[in-house]
């Protein structure tokens, strides 16, 4: 096998085989159904598909309206941020350790996008392992062992992550939404979910990974449902109820009262599944198969 | 010589201690762990115990019931409660088939090395409101070692196996062929070499130092008060030093005599961890038998029985070439349990891959990561190699449930391409930027340590 398409993504750089296609058409709850009527909207996303080059407008059209979902989000975050810095000067422990988890909130259901565009923020937001900047300094410090003095070193850091976060929602506005990429940050956030154990997780301190990881759940399934379902309905159906019910099967995993009770071996089925079922439907709706990494700007 | 020779050994000692210091402890920590905070699984080690196999050692290789039995031991499914809750296996406790000296877990050890089998977190049905931890024993050469359990309570080593998944890890009744695989795997492990040691269990003259011959004569030497005993009664040399029966030693009742083959690398010693050296072993049992032994007397059995407890190179650096060797024996087990329409075999070896390619993944650190700088496109590259294999085995374990063999097969021949040279050759080129390098690392769990102790006091 050729290394540089090896190296260059794609399953190395394997097609998908039809069986895998058939198999997941199969495991579609309901098996095979017919293509459901769906108003005019649908129609046109239709016509778009079958109409050579149009496709990827659609999806483009798609990934567009998925750009205000995202600046809510990081909004929110960065909303949350400014509080948090509020609460601080206001030397209010408890309401700085409610709006550090209302930031992270809005942070979490936007890393479909983060880690794949803005990588360098990401480092700087959420570097991990770190107690000394980013939204994990903030923790170790607010939910550490001597908040009421760490309440003091939050102050500069607080500062920096809302900057950081500001300079993500300004470049929100005009930053490229390709869907390939958008593709390959469902893919690669369903996967590292899946790597996810009940060990304490990444916001151990807070006590909050449950929360990163139902986060990341809604985001999964806000970006696929606003750039990809309409498009993978109609080019194929029964792949779009099995991506449907593969994304439900994500949520409904993490859908528990404590991290200690998760069903990890679940949890990595259903997100592997999921991936698989996108790198199926890419090439149906005229991609490339997701990466599990982001190789370059595509 | 000898004195050449014991320099020798003295630097190769020190050379091989050497990866172990790099290695910190690393608890885990927080409020929201399965296991109670403080645990210490060792996980991180960067030297883990040298295995041997008896198949490999006599020239032939592992069989598809010893890999499957490997696969199952390091398998946190085949447990239950909150062993697999946590994802520990068999292998935790026993990392390659060794002991694991640094296991700790509040509440169930007294002492890191010990584990109470009985407590009330693993499984409430075998929970007997004692904290009554034991030695994590190494299983090297337990086809030599009958009857098992510390005290000797089980004749068969199966039922052993089966009664450690069952009542003490509250796992489901195990598949008739997984208990076979298991024994089979157990079995396959052998003692570190020990050239120190000739025919009958002697020390190999040309080898021993002047202490080690005396300390052998002392432990052939019968006891002054029961003349009918020596150390070499219970401890036969030329059968494994065992005597496959139980005594009172003054530790609390009838314990199953251990070997002292490899028993450098098996401490803490005695049923429950009590010792950490030689020395105070054998000034328990010059205590408990008045022996009468002088100081230099001790010295010398001390010395013979470092000479007996000998092993060849017992820790390997861990790094991409082992853990791909394990990747590729487990899914050898794959070429019999497809064609055989195993399925249940089949989910095993896949579930167990894919944790171990997924925890394989993470030692490339991504970009969050701020502790290593460079090599990102190379860590990239190693990661997304890593991601698609397990992909790919799970698109085994999908075709063969569904009973499409051929496909499910050519997966496997590809992944069998992929891990023979392109997919080492990534994560080669990756590795010093991994987690096995020992400054990435260090730098790496310095910085979670660093998160982890603000934690521990934490009144969350």
């Amino acid at each position: 096998m050729d290394m540089c398409s090896y190296l260059a993504g794609g399953v190395f750089g394997i097609r998908a085989p039809r069986w895998r296609f058939d198999y997941v058409v199969r495991k579609a709850r309901g098996a095979r159904r017919s293509v459901p009527w769906r108003p005019a909207f649908l129609c046109l996303i239709a016509a778009t598909i079958w109409v050579p080059n149009a496709g990827a407008s659609a999806l483009d059209v798609a990934a567009q309206s998925y750009r205000r979902y995202l600046i809510e989000d990081i909004g929110r975050a960065l909303t949350s941020a400014r509080t948090l810095r509020e609460r601080i000067e206001a030397r209010n422990l408890d309401g700085a350790r409610t709006a550090w988890i209302e930031a992270r909130t809005g942070w979490e259901r936007s890393e479909v996008f983060t880690s794949g565009f803005v990588p360098d923020l990401d480092q700087k937001i959420d570097a991990w392992p770190n107690a000394r900047h980013g939204f994990h300094g903030i923790e170790a410090a607010l939910f550490g062992a001597n908040p009421t003095d760490a309440i003091e070193e939050t102050r500069e850091k607080t500062d920096a992550l809302i900057a950081h976060l500001a300079d993500l929602h300004a470049q929100l506005h005009d930053i490229a939404l390709t869907p390939q990429r958008l593709l390959n940050g469902i893919a690669r956030l369903a996967f590292e979910m899946g790597g996810s154990k009940a060990d304490g997780g990444e916001s151990r301190l807070s006590g909050t990974s449950l929360n990163d990881l139902q986060s990341n759940a809604d985001g999964i399934e806000l970006a696929y449902r606003i750039v990809f379902s309409a498009t993978v309905e109609v080019a194929a159906p029964q792949l779009a109820d099995a991506a449907r019910t593969a994304v439900q099967r994500l949520k409904a995993v993490v859908q528990i009262s404590a991290l200690r009770n998760l069903d990890a071996g679940a949890l990595r089925a259903h997100s592997e599944e999921l991936v698989a079922i996108l790198q199926v439907a890419a090439p149906e709706i005229g991609l490339d198969k997701p990466t599990l990494e982001e190789v370059a700007a595509q | 010589m000898n004195v050449r020779l014991q320099l020798f050994t003295f630097a190769l000692g020190l050379l091989l201690a050497l990866p172990l210091a790099y290695s910190h402890a690393f608890p885990l920590s927080g409020g929201e762990t399965v296991l109670p905070p403080g645990t210490e699984l060792n996980e991180d080690a960067l030297a883990r115990p040298r295995e041997v196999f008896r198949s490999e050692v006599l020239g032939g290789r592992k069989s598809y019931l010893v890999n499957l039995g490997d696969v199952a031991f390091n398998s946190p499914s085949i447990l239950g409660g909150a062993a697999r809750q946590a994802a520990m296996s068999c292998g935790t406790c026993h990392v390659n088939g060794a002991s694991n000296p640094r296991l700790f877990i509040p509440g169930m050890s007294t002492r890191p090395g010990n584990f109470d089998t009985t407590s009330l977190s693993f499984n409430p049905k075998a929970f007997n409101s004692l904290l009554d931890p034991v030695r994590i024993p190494s299983l090297r050469g337990a086809r030599y070692l009958a009857p098992y359990g510390h005290d000797g309570r089980f004749a068969s080593l199966r039922d052993f196996v089966r009664n450690v998944i069952v009542n003490e890890f509250a796992g489901p009744e195990p598949a008739p062929a997984i208990l076979d695989a298991l024994v089979a795997y157990i079995q396959d492990i052998d003692f570190l070499p020990n050239p120190r040691l000739g025919p009958g269990g002697l020390l190999a003259a040309s080898y021993a130092s002047d202490a080690e011959l005396r300390g052998e004569v002392l432990f052939f030497k019968p006891f002054r008060r029961q003349p009918t005993l020596s150390c070499a009664t219970c401890h036969v040399p030329t059968g494994a030093f065992v005597d496959h029966l139980q005594h009172n030693v003054g530790t609390g009742g009838l314990i199953k005599t251990p070997t002292l083959l490899n028993a450098n690398f098996n401490g803490p010693y005695f049923h429950d961890g009590r010792y950490d050296s030689y020395d105070q072993v054998v000034e328990h049992f010059d205590g408990q038998f008045d022996l009468g032994l002088s100081a230099t007397d001790k010295q010398d059995l001390v010395a013979y029985l470092t000479a007996v407890g000998d092993g060849e190179r017992p820790y390997e650096r861990d790094g991409v070439a082992l853990r791909m060797k394990e990747i590729s024996d487990f899914a050898s087990v794959l070429e019999l349990a497809i064609p055989g329409r195993d399925a249940a075999v089949v989910s095993l070896v896949v579930t167990t891959v894919d944790a171990e390619l997924r925890e394989l993944a993470e030692r490339f650190p991504d970009h969050r990561n701020a502790t290593v700088a460079d090599g990102q496109q190379e860590r990239r590259a190693a990661r997304m190699a890593l991601k698609e294999l397990v992909l790919m085995f799970r698109q085994i374990e999908l075709a063969a449930s569904a009973g499409r063999l051929d496909q499910a097969t050519a997966e496997l021949r590809k992944i069998t391409e992929l891990t023979f040279i392109p997919v080492p050759a990534l994560l080669k080129k990756a590795e010093p930027w991994s987690l096995f390098n020992a400054g990435v690392h260090d730098a790496h769990y310095g910085a979670l340590r660093q998160m982890l102790q603000s934690a521990a006091k934490s009144p969350h």
